[in-house]
């Protein structure tokens, strides 16, 4: 059903209640493809284990569909070589007993029409599918592209069906993040896909220091901005490499330095927790004062942190090309020691540092937060959505699709007893990108989680109840762990999981970091069609003030042209949805 | 020839050779750059020490590269590509380009052919519909939806229709009364005699065909049948992907992957065969690029 | 006879007019979706039709007046350097006597031109960042290092000098062509006359290229509203958006990341719309001032 111009907003605010509320509203009216009878939707709950399928109210989330059905997947292959999918001789990701699996246990006969490689190329296609309205029965797609086809009527509505069929193990872990994914799927009181979560804490920025050189300078770690700035300067002009040569720097810098609202807050060498330390949100929809919702880049407190970062960039601690850098090139920084110190997060460990600790064996990198004008540390989280799986309008049996992501979701959690046997029993279990609907849920809160896992494991203490893959890996990381930091030096290449999950989760939970979110994740109509521009002219804006190329006061000036070149449009259009 | 053996032709002797060796060094020294990456260690070239020269000198990147299955599958896609859309174009070119060379005396319809091939030249409808067309003749998919859209390629066109223009008339003319037709004209005189144009033309054909990435993203279903640069443009940018979002898995994948010594070896492999091919037909150009003729 | 004949001709047109017709000219009812409110669930036939409301729009961008100038401007440099540099070329390689010296400077000069931007971008990013090899020159001659890739003082310049870098070579090409057709005797009559190897530059090779040389900038007026797309796509960033950004990018992003069909392919057909005047303009200029045929 197609319909108006306008796409209609998505809600922060929705009370948690509402998705069970919709689906007791449309149970009656629409729905009108779907072939599954209407029955008490707590039926669903209890089905697990139900072992005849012929005795069909048919809830059963684990029980085949009614006829052979041939379902059609866009599968985007990930980026990577067969290695890494773990796949036994013979078998690829479009063959593999995984697929074989799917088709005895549901009678569903899995097809990849469109299969593309590499995420790029997958978001392309993707789009280039829904602009010529020629979808596969099932697919994955990102947030926007979501959106996109409610608008145009693509999709199937889901509510009942998750409702029926998602088995209690996937609704338990929809709910770690505590729903924000599926409120944020929801639109319109209609649910029209499986979201993967944001996970918590993923994308918190960290300041990771050479601890041994902090120690060589006699400096104490930071914890605001003007103790980092001071640390940065000293790196900087103390030669803290002892050889004799001005050749370090202070902080590398990337050109996506601030989250905007197109971009996710950068992950590397980003300049957001500076912001965040002013309290300043850029790219985000804050709470105002007076209670209705304001962008976030233009809020005196982004002016704050601007002033900083061009007194940083003044005293040299902020490289003067950092707009033009490219993550591999500031990664080159670390990985080569030039740099001491950088923006990154909790797993950095992995990359660059395993770099970084195989040219310089020496090194001792710790992670640490900056707390900001409260004395708290908080950080944006990563958009609390992630990619969904969908099903084309139309399609007989959309079940179909959420029974996979609940086998999906077994083998994920570890446990493929419970879907009724491992199909590689014997065998390493190969990736979950080899599944056919390879739909990424793990549990929002897995970074603390695996946190406390690790290091429980390397005392020897009690470890958290999870899968059996997972608990043999905080086994591994913790065995390595207790080795300590200098066995882990001299043997770099187990060197990067256990310091992530480690050092780099410990700054969080020591200062119980405060997670933030934007108050609105949708696409207004105005914004569809002037954000780009606005987004160019605030990375524009806060370039020319860092740089000095403006004074400080040019932010205000900024500020006016955001609102008149369609700000003011679309905050007003923001809050009209957030009230509704 | 008359030489000279004044001291300020000397001088000039001098300077232009340094000029033209500086400017030879200025394209050559990028890629020796590339060369010394991909004889280096992972390790020296994610810190920046690689110049011109390979730091602790090693094959692995190549060893990975000879490993590869899919580099070489997309590898012989490409080879495909190039024979067959070459040989189309090869084809097509001379047909056209004959046809449209002769004087609107002779072919009053010339002139409406030449704009109407000029007009696709410039107006586009745009990626989307291009797909739809595609998708509407069943050509997904297939090796022929990568080489039968650019089968007629203008460009060449116009380069060969105006050397045969060139040619002197006196020949066809001559022909003409011994009764040769049309096609025995084309084949057996104006083809032997534009051999540099078509010999350059052919490697514009080869290199267009070797070069192009887009397409194979866009109307291919299977990464099986990708041809080399868009295998190479999948994994070079890749590279620049944004990090957020990532699960634990993707992130230890992404750290093998950011590999820019098997990217380095990767992109010299596949510059080979234009290596190879290019200063073999490179001695045309200066005869065979006719971009149009002034008429005395 | 000349009937029979042409029957001939437009036998052998056939593939051309096959293939173009289905591939280009077919396609072209796409253009539809630059006067709709383009919907992909209704397809491009049945979206509603909102006449030149798209193109009042486009006006109405506050950036699309810089982005006709950064086109414009840099791909007026780019074709007067480049035939400046092919031009110097030319006359120089012109005068080399040694054989193997003058191919192998050709072959060199002349291989940029095939290498993808895909791959040239990266090796160019690599040279010219702050750290990178020319900075490092121009620190060693005492030259403060410049920010090339990130300041929009530099940046046209920048995609300007790396054009000319790939193009040069390959643009002396026709040059080279036109001085082998001068009269060798020339030269000789002017050294008996006294006259050295650089007055005979000057005063017989260049005056032997001058049409040429007109010639050529006329059929590049075409040119001015292409500045080198993939090139650009794969250099710029959001630092030099002002100076960068150009019709080509704005199209590719418009129309398959951004969901915003109707403004690509609006921008798109004014372009070809003023690339088909352009066209026509120069091949008239040359063919009543040069007595020359492009096409």
């Amino acid at each position: 059903m197609p319909k108006t111009s306008w796409r209609k907003p998505v809600l922060l605010a929705m009370p948690a209640m509402l998705l069970a509320l919709a689906a007791c509203s449309s149970g009656g009216s629409s729905d009108s493809n779907s072939a599954s009878p209407s029955a008490s939707p707590s039926a669903a709950e209890s089905a697990s284990a139900s072992a005849s399928a012929s005795a069909s109210p048919a809830k059963d989330p684990w029980g085949p569909l009614p006829e052979k059905t041939t379902v059609n997947i866009f599968k985007v292959e990930p980026d990577g070589g067969p290695d890494f999918l773990a796949l036994p001789e013979g078998e690829t990701i479009t063959n593999n007993r995984y697929i074989k699996a799917i088709d005895e246990k549901f009678n569903l006969d899995v097809k990849f029409p469109i299969d593309v490689k590499g995420g790029a190329a997958g978001e392309e296609k993707g789009n280039l599918m829904i602009a010529s309205n020629d979808i596969t029965d099932v697919m994955i797609v990102g947030y926007n592209q979501y959106l996109q086809m409610i608008d145009n009527g693509m999709l199937a509505d889901l509510t009942q069906s998750y409702n029926d069929y998602a088995s209690p193990q996937m609704k338990e872990v929809l709910q770690t993040d505590g729903g924000k994914a599926l409120e944020l799927a929801t639109v319109d009181g209609k649910l029209y896909g499986i979201p993967t979560m944001g996970t918590v804490h993923n994308s918190d920025p960290l300041i990771w220091l050479r601890k041994d050189w902090l120690d060589k300078l006699g400096l104490q770690p930071p914890k605001t901005v003007d103790d980092l700035v001071a640390i940065l300067k000293a790196f900087k002009d103390q030669d803290p490499d002892g050889d004799g040569k001005a050749d370090t720097i202070g902080l590398p810098g990337v050109d996506k330095f601030a989250k905007t609202s197109a971009d996710g807050a950068p992950a590397f060498y980003g300049y957001d927790a500076i912001f965040s330390a002013f309290k300043a949100y850029t790219g985000t929809w804050v709470k105002g004062s007076d209670g209705t919702v304001q962008y976030g880049s233009i809020q005196p407190q982004t002016k704050d942190a601007l002033a900083k970062l061009n007194e940083m960039y003044q005293a040299g601690v902020i490289p003067k090309d950092f707009a033009i850098m490219k993550n591999e090139q500031a990664s080159e920084k670390v990985a080569s020691n030039t740099a001491g110190a950088f923006f990154g997060p909790w797993w950095a460990g992995w990359d660059p540092l395993t770099s970084a600790i195989k040219n310089d064996p020496k090194a001792d990198w710790r992670a640490y937060s900056l707390l900001d004008t409260d004395g708290k540390s908080r950080s944006l989280q990563e958009t609390p959505i992630g990619s969904i799986a969908v099903v084309k309008k139309g399609f007989k049996y959309p079940e179909a699709m959420i029974k996979m992501v609940n086998y999906g979701y077994q083998v994920q959690l570890d446990d493929p007893a419970v879907a009724g046997g491992d199909p590689y029993q014997g065998l390493t279990m190969p990736n979950w990108q080899t599944l056919p609907v390879p739909l990424a849920l793990w549990r929002a809160d897995s970074v603390i989680l695996d946190h406390t896992g690790v290091v429980a494991a390397s005392k020897g203490e009690e470890l958290p109840k999870v899968g059996a893959a997972t608990l043999q890996n905080y086994k591994t990381q913790g065995g390595y762990w207790s080795k300590g930091l200098d066995w882990l030096r001299q043997n770099p290449d187990s060197y990067g999981e256990p310091l992530s999950r480690v050092y780099g989760v410990d700054p969080i939970v020591e200062n119980d970091t405060e997670p933030v979110y934007s108050e609105y994740y949708g696409v207004t109509h105005t914004m569809e069609q002037k954000m780009t521009n606005l987004d160019k002219l605030e990375i524009d804006s806060f370039i020319k003030i860092i740089t000095g190329e403006k004074p400080l006061d040019y932010f205000d000036e900024f500020v006016s042209q955001w609102k008149k070149l369609g700000g003011d449009q679309i905050t007003k259009e923001v809050n009209e949805a957030l009230e509704k | 020839m008359v030489k000279s053996f004044r001291t300020t032709d000397r001088v000039f002797d001098v300077i232009i050779v340094a000029v033209l060796t500086l400017l030879s060094l200025s394209t050559l020294l990028p890629l020796v750059h590339i060369v010394a990456e991909s004889f280096s260690d992972k390790a020296a070239v994610a810190g920046g020490l690689v110049t011109f020269y390979p730091r602790h000198f090693t094959l692995v990147a190549y060893r990975a590269v000879m490993s590869d299955h899919a580099f070489f599958r997309a590898f012989l896609v490409s080879v495909e590509r190039v024979l067959l859309g070459g040989g189309l174009q090869f084809a097509f070119t001379i047909l056209t380009a004959y046809a449209l060379s002769r004087p609107t005396s002779e072919f009053r319809s010339r002139n409406a052919y030449m704009w109407i091939l000029v007009f696709t030249m410039i107006f586009s409808g745009g990626m989307i519909p291009f797909y739809l067309t595609i998708r509407d003749l069943h050509l997904l998919d297939t090796m022929a939806a990568l080489v039968l859209p650019t089968a007629v390629p203008v460009f060449n066109v116009v380069v060969l229709m105006n050397f045969f223009k060139s040619l002197p008339k006196e020949l066809d003319e001559a022909a003409l009364i011994d009764g040769a037709g049309p096609w025995y004209r084309m084949v057996s005189l104006y083809v032997p005699l534009s051999l540099p144009s078509i010999a350059t033309v052919t490697l514009f054909s080869v290199v267009g065909h070797w070069n192009a990435f887009f397409d194979g993203m866009l109307l291919m279903n299977s990464p099986d049948k990708y041809p080399l640069q868009t295998y190479l443009n999948q994994i070079i940018v890749q590279a620049s992907q944004p990090q957020s979002h990532l699960t634990p898995d993707q992130i230890k994948q992404l750290s093998q992957l950011s590999d820019r010594t098997v990217n380095s070896a990767k992109i010299l492999v596949s510059l080979v065969p234009i290596l190879i091919v290019y200063p073999f037909l490179q001695r045309y150009f200066v005869t065979g690029m006719t971009l149009g003729s002034v008429k005395e | 006879m000349r009937n029979k004949l042409a029957i001939h001709y437009h036998v052998m047109l056939i593939p051309a007019i096959v293939i173009l017709g289905l591939f280009s000219i077919y396609p072209l009812f796409g253009l539809m979706i630059a006067f709709e409110d383009f919907k992909p669930g209704r397809g491009i036939w049945h979206s509603p039709f909102v006449g030149w409301e798209n193109f009042q729009y486009v006006f109405m961008l506050p950036d699309i007046k810089q982005i006709f100038y950064n086109t414009v401007s840099i791909a007026i440099m780019k074709i007067v350097f480049t035939q400046l540099f092919a031009i110097v070329f030319a006359l120089l390689l012109n005068e080399v006597k040694n054989l193997l010296f003058k191919k192998t400077v050709q072959t060199i000069v002349y291989l940029p031109h095939f290498i993808s931007w895909v791959l040239l971008g990266g090796i160019i990013i690599n040279v010219l960042s702050l750290d990178g090899i020319v900075n490092e020159a121009l620190q060693a001659i005492g030259i403060p290092p410049i920010f090339f890739l990130g300041s929009n003082h530099w940046f046209p310049g920048v995609m300007v000098g790396t054009h000319v870098w790939q193009e040069f070579g390959f643009s002396a090409i026709v040059y080279l062509a036109a001085l082998t057709g001068i009269n060798p005797s020339l030269y000789e009559a002017a050294a008996i006359d006294g006259a050295g190897r650089f007055k005979r530059l000057l005063h017989i090779s260049l005056p032997g290229i001058t049409a040429t040389i007109i010639l050529l900038l006329t059929l590049d007026l075409q040119n001015v509203l292409n500045a080198g797309f993939e090139q650009i796509l794969n250099l710029y960033n959001p630092m030099v958006y002002q100076s960068g950004d150009i019709i080509d990018t704005y199209v590719y992003r418009a129309g398959l990341r951004e969901f915003q069909y109707e403004l690509g392919t609006a921008v798109g057909l004014l372009k070809s719309a003023v690339s088909f005047v352009l066209i026509a303009i120069s091949y008239f200029l040359a063919s009543k001032f040069a007595n020359y045929r492009i096409f």
